[in-house]
């Protein structure tokens, strides 16, 4: 193809082209012919209807959610957050006789002491 | 439209992913390594420009990044986007036989590879001359100047493939 029919590649995307340019190349040997191939050619590739796999728009657009805007099964520390200040509460709702009893007071300090001594005959009277 | 935050990225996904894919898959030749870089197009959207859907440049700074990770995985292999491959990828919806499928992959495969870069752009993703030159870093006018001789290239590819064709 001839440079001069650059114009007509542009004018078959649609692309802006100046009209005066545009008229002095239709003029030209060849230029229809030319036109008419660089439009079948532009319909061929334009007919491309490659598809992905069927499941892939399922699988990518889950991963797309920014992730501020994540709903609470896909944020693991957003549950654990809720289930500490869970435990917090209920430990601090609880009614006295369900709460856990407190631990034992310590025993009294002794007011006698019994000494063992071996040597004494405990049996004689 | 006000789109609500969050959904910006899907719906920027559903509008489109398709185009992003074929220009990723035409350039590649591998319908799985097209998917993978499909799905990075948009995670790095998601991650770099959240409210991108509102703007109007938003499919020419997809097909930057696209085009990016080309390069990127280009330099990884340390080979050009493959020119073989592309004659034997899977593809189950380009209209046309078989052997014109093949044909015009083989064709594809045989333009200079930034001439083949700025035509996918353009032809299978949809993008203006503009655009094209928005996400490649040149002019307009180079953009004209690509396509044409891509064009011309192909033509000459495809005749001769016609002729053997027949001959």
């Amino acid at each position: 193809m001839q440079s001069e029919f650059e114009i007509l590649s542009a004018l078959v995307d649609g692309e802006p082209v100046d009209p005066a340019e545009l008229d002095r190349v239709l003029a030209l040997p060849g230029a229809r012919r030319t036109l008419v191939e660089l439009a079948d050619l532009r319909r061929t590739f334009a007919a491309d209807r490659a598809l992905p796999r069927p499941d892939f728009a399922d699988r990518v657009r889950p991963t797309l959610a920014p992730p501020g805007s994540r709903s609470f099964g896909e944020s693991g520390w957003r549950w654990a957050v809720i289930a500490a200040a869970a435990m917090v509460a209920l430990a601090l709702l609880l009614p006295p006789w369900l709460a856990p009893a407190p631990a034992d007071p310590p025993p009294p300090p002794p007011d006698r002491v019994l000494r063992f001594d071996p040597d004494l005959e405990w049996t004689a009277s | 439209m006000k789109v609500m935050p969050g959904a910006a990225p899907t719906l920027l996904f559903d509008r489109h992913h398709l185009a992003i894919y074929r220009f990723l898959l035409r350039s590649t030749g591998e319908p799985e390594t097209a998917e993978d870089l499909t799905q990075e197009v948009f995670l790095r959207a998601v991650r770099s420009a959240p409210e991108l859907d509102g703007d109007p440049g938003a499919r020419a700074w997809l097909f930057r990044v696209a085009r990016n990770l080309l390069i990127d995985r280009a330099r990884r292999s340390e080979r050009r986007p493959p020119s073989r491959s592309l004659e034997t990828a899977p593809d189950h919806a380009t209209p046309g036989s078989a052997g014109l499928r093949l044909e015009l992959e083989r064709a594809l495969a045989a333009l200079d590879p930034t001439d083949r870069e700025v035509f996918l752009m353009s032809q299978v993703g949809g993008l203006s001359y503009a655009e094209v030159a928005e996400c490649t870093g040149s002019s307009a006018a180079a953009v004209r100047s690509r396509i044409f001789r891509a064009r011309c290239r192909l033509r000459q590819t495809l005749s001769g493939a016609d002729s053997r064709g027949g001959g």
